[in-house]
């Protein structure tokens, strides 16, 4: 323990003839002794009332430690004279406080009960330390000269002891760790028997090191090694000559010098780097053959002919050679991990780590809450994520603020509420600072709630959140009406401008009034953004009844510039209304159905074709984003070839050439790379920074050394 | 635009063999289309080093051979379309015949001239020999050294068995 006894000093100083009185309670108090350790008495007069609620040990005794600096002081040493020596001797007796403190994880003694009663009026504490014997400990002789006082770096066993060994006691005093925490330097100029005159140049002393005590952060470190570990190199420096200083006899010589040193270094100027560890080499360009020799295919080749292989090639060839092993973990090889059905363990969600998806399947998956929130955190990449028919516990976990900017989502089949809803789709309820109130699923393009137990309120919240939602699956949701599909698609609402693709299919409270909301809508929509996707794609997934709504109410979808139509229903009887209805420049128009069929389809600019198509699945859609992926590329100005043709990246070059435009990174200044930035847009595009200013990057001097690091 | 210049282009190899190759075939060279294009004029041969006579023969053999297919699909899906289809008996039959160190130096070929189809096709091939097989095989086959220790090669096999399907 830090203690020094204020009592032993005293009587050295003062009164040798007190010194026997002091070993008296050691003797008493500590089995230890026998033992040659050195038991360190600590006793503290007047303590405030205050004092009373302490607990913590290490708190109390350092709070000691700087009490008794003060009382050792000379005035107060004269102050204390009247009372103290005579009182030493039976002092040691009476006025021993009801703690006592025994470190090396010994039980402590107890002390008896009529002691602690007798001293309880004068509100006196005392703790005793079995200290282990140490090399400065044993330079401590009653003739010293008197600056017994403490020992203030205590050795790491002493820290580490002393508490386990002092709980039981401390609970019994009933004293709370807060107050001691609180307690600092600053309760001692409170505390009545400290004095102005009493703040003497040895109290002084001791203050800068308490500061040096303090962890950066505040917090104060009882521990030297502590202490050591985290706070500046300069700091320790100090600590470590200090024991000697203040070990010099005679408490004289220490005043000048100990000050000097010690309030050279107030920790908060010094500067601190956080230093972190390079980021790993890259992949070496080739693999040594058995020969010694290099291969003559470079990685660049091998992560071609990677790109063939399935996952269990994949996972034979990471076992050949630690080259390979690096190559074969590379994300472009795991865009899509499907983990469908299986349990979910540890070396899972390391591998999916390691391998950063952008496709991360999940279906019916057996995985935790904490599992899949660990995760979220660690793939900021995930673009794709399906959690069908998961526990709801598990998709929880997509309500934080380190869930990933997801582009498709699917919750489908699962038992979830509104409010559940509402839980994962709004912003975050934990926050970092700096963050805005938006939704982690703000970029949310496609969305399954399929077979929930959602209803209309949700669908009124969904444009308030998912405000570039595309495609949404609300089908076998039983709960959903038409009034549904109306808050969905309010005219002023984003997610009308945006959705290409509704699932209504089984939704059997939906009847032909949606459509009254949705077609007109969805035209409105499609002609606006035919700009952006010319081949847009408007997907009905009906029920047979309001596919024949839709016939015979003649509603006509020739207004629809390069539209798909999609009607489907594994019953679907109503090809032959279909014929009805006029799609001048549709696209294509693709009838999923059981049945052989023949439509004939009036393409404005291709002349009459005839189309025999029977389609089981959705394959279908993703020919038609295609379509739309590529038109986006030519948009921008980027020709496709010349991405391809591109083997390396090289911002720099690609910023000179007149053939990209700007588009393809972000130019931004330090200033405006904020966590809200990042909150809403990510790091999907290279962001280039013509200045380091503003980004609060530091980079520490030409003189700095791995020496300074600690 | 080059065609009308001059029908062949010369190009020499390692061991100064000059080819002289036709258009036709030589707009199968993605990236060197440019810089043949500039060297029409020119009567000296474009010497590339990398490549030596017989990988350069091959090369003109295949693109002779695959001079009228279809180019390849611009677009993402397709294109993985594309590279799930199995290798004609030709082509695989043809880039196998001389052997693996062949076969690699073709893929390097390839690479430098930047043939897309045939560097899709031969990196198929490729593949199609590391399918199926267990590491030490694969090792095998490459002469790949294994630098990994038992313990490390067992700690990787247990890290990663949940991937396989």
């Amino acid at each position: 323990m830090v203690t020094l006894l204020r009592v032993k000093t005293e009587v050295k100083n003062e009164d040798p003839i007190a010194v026997p009185a002091v070993s008296i309670p050691d003797v008493k108090n500590t089995p230890k002794e026998t033992e040659g350790k050195r038991v360190t008495v600590k006793e503290q007069m007047h303590s405030p009332i205050s004092y009373a609620s302490e607990t913590d040990l290490d708190e109390v005794a350092l709070e000691m430690e700087c009490y008794d600096d003060a009382a050792v002081s000379p005035q107060k040493v004269t102050t204390d004279n009247q009372e103290p020596i005579k009182g030493k001797k039976d002092g040691l007796k009476k006025k021993l406080t009801a703690k006592r403190k025994i470190t090396d994880g010994i039980k402590e003694k107890k002390s008896s009960p009529s002691m602690s009663k007798q001293r309880s009026p004068l509100k006196m504490k005392k703790s005793i330390t079995n200290v282990k014997a140490s090399p400065l400990k044993k330079t401590i002789k009653p003739d010293d000269h008197g600056d017994v006082i403490d020992n203030p770096l205590p050795t790491s066993e002493e820290v580490q002891g002393t508490p386990k060994g002092d709980n039981p006691k401390t609970n019994g005093v009933a004293k709370t760790p807060e107050s001691v925490k609180t307690r600092s330097g600053r309760t001692i100029k409170r505390s009545p028997t400290l004095s102005d005159e009493n703040m003497t140049s040895d109290h002084m002393a001791k203050r800068p090191r308490r500061e040096a005590l303090t962890s950066p952060r505040g917090r104060r470190l009882y521990g030297f090694k502590k202490f050591r570990r985290s706070a500046g190199s300069k700091v320790s420096e100090v600590k470590v000559k200090k024991p000697n200083k203040l070990f010099a006899p005679g408490r004289g010589d220490i005043t000048p010098e100990i000050i000097a040193p010690l309030k050279i270094e107030p920790l908060k100027d010094i500067k601190r780097y956080v230093i972190r560890p390079p980021p790993p080499p890259p992949p070496a360009d080739y693999f040594v053959m058995n020969n010694g020799k290099n291969h003559p295919l470079c990685r660049e080749i091998w992560m071609k002919i990677f790109a063939h292989l399935n996952p269990t090639s994949l996972v034979k060839s990471l076992g050949c050679c630690k080259t390979w092993n690096r190559w074969c973990m590379h994300h472009t090889l795991w865009k899509t991990i499907n983990l469908s059905g299986k349990y979910i363990y540890q070396v899972h969600l390391i591998g999916i780590v390691k391998r950063q998806p952008s496709t991360l399947i999940l279906k019916s998956s057996k995985l935790t809450h904490k599992q899949l929130a660990w995760l979220l955190a660690r793939i900021p990449q995930l673009k794709t994520l399906s959690l069908s028919s998961c526990s709801w516990a598990v998709v929880s976990a997509l309500g934080f603020a380190v869930c990933p900017l997801l582009y498709s989502l699917d919750i489908s089949w699962i038992t979830m509420s509104d409010e559940q809803f509402r839980d994962i789709i709004r912003p975050p309820a934990d926050r970092h600072p700096g963050m805005v109130d938006i939704s982690r699923l703000h970029k949310l393009k496609h969305l399954s709630v399929a077979g929930t137990e959602i209803s209309n309120t949700s669908l009124s919240e969904i444009p308030n959140h998912l405000i570039s939602l595309e495609k949404l699956d609300i089908s076998y949701c039983p709960r959903m009406t038409d009034d549904g599909i109306r808050q969905l698609l309010l005219p002023g609402n984003s997610v009308t401008q945006s959705l290409i693709a509704l699932d209504i299919s089984g939704c059997t409270k939906i009847t032909d009034l949606t459509l009254k909301y949705l077609v007109k809508k969805m035209i409105v929509r499609i002609d606006q953004y035919s700009k952006y996707i010319p081949s847009g794609t408007c997907i009905l997934h009906t029920n047979q009844e309001m596919s024949q709504k839709i016939c015979q109410n003649g509603i006509r979808f020739y207004c629809i510039e390069k539209l798909s139509l999609i009607i489907w229903h594994p019953s679907n009887k109503i090809y032959g209304n279909l014929q009805n209805i006029d799609i001048n420049s549709t696209r294509s128009v693709k009838v999923f159905g059981q049945d052989t069929f023949r439509l004939k389809v009036k393409l404005r600019n291709r002349g009459p074709i005839e189309r025999t198509q029977i389609v089981r699945t959705k394959v279908e859609l993703k020919l038609l984003n295609r379509v739309k992926e590529k038109k986006i590329y030519s948009e921008e100005g980027i020709d496709y070839d010349e991405i391809e043709g591109k083997r390396t990246y090289s911002v720099e070059e690609k910023l000179k050439s007149t053939k990209y435009n700007k588009e393809f990174v972000k130019i931004l200044k330090g200033e405006d790379f904020t966590v809200k930035y990042l909150q809403e847009h990510g790091l999907e595009t290279p962001i280039v920074f013509h200045e380091k200013s503003g980004l609060g990057l530091r980079v520490p001097s030409e003189n700095f050394k791995v020496s300074d690091v600690k | 635009m080059y065609k009308k210049i001059v029908p062949q282009i010369k190009l020499e190899t390692y061991e100064k063999e000059v080819f002289e190759i036709d258009l036709d075939i030589a707009k199968k060279f993605g990236k060197l289309v440019p810089v043949l294009q500039e060297l029409l004029n020119d009567d000296k041969p474009l010497t590339i080093k990398t490549i030596n006579s017989g990988t350069l023969k091959k090369i003109i053999t295949w693109c002779t051979y695959h001079k009228d297919d279809p180019l390849p699909p611009e677009d993402d899906d397709n294109r993985m379309k594309h590279s799930t289809e199995e290798v004609s008996s030709w082509d695989d039959k043809f880039l196998q015949e001389d052997g693996q160190a062949a076969l690699f130096d073709l893929i390097s070929a390839a690479h430098t001239l930047d043939i897309d189809g045939l560097l899709d096709v031969a990196c198929k091939v490729v593949a199609t020999m590391i399918k199926g097989k267990a590491p030490e095989e694969i090792r095998k086959v490459f002469n790949i050294k294994n630098d990994f220790t038992q313990q490390e090669e067992d700690q990787v096999r247990k890290e990663n068995d949940w991937c396989e399907d």
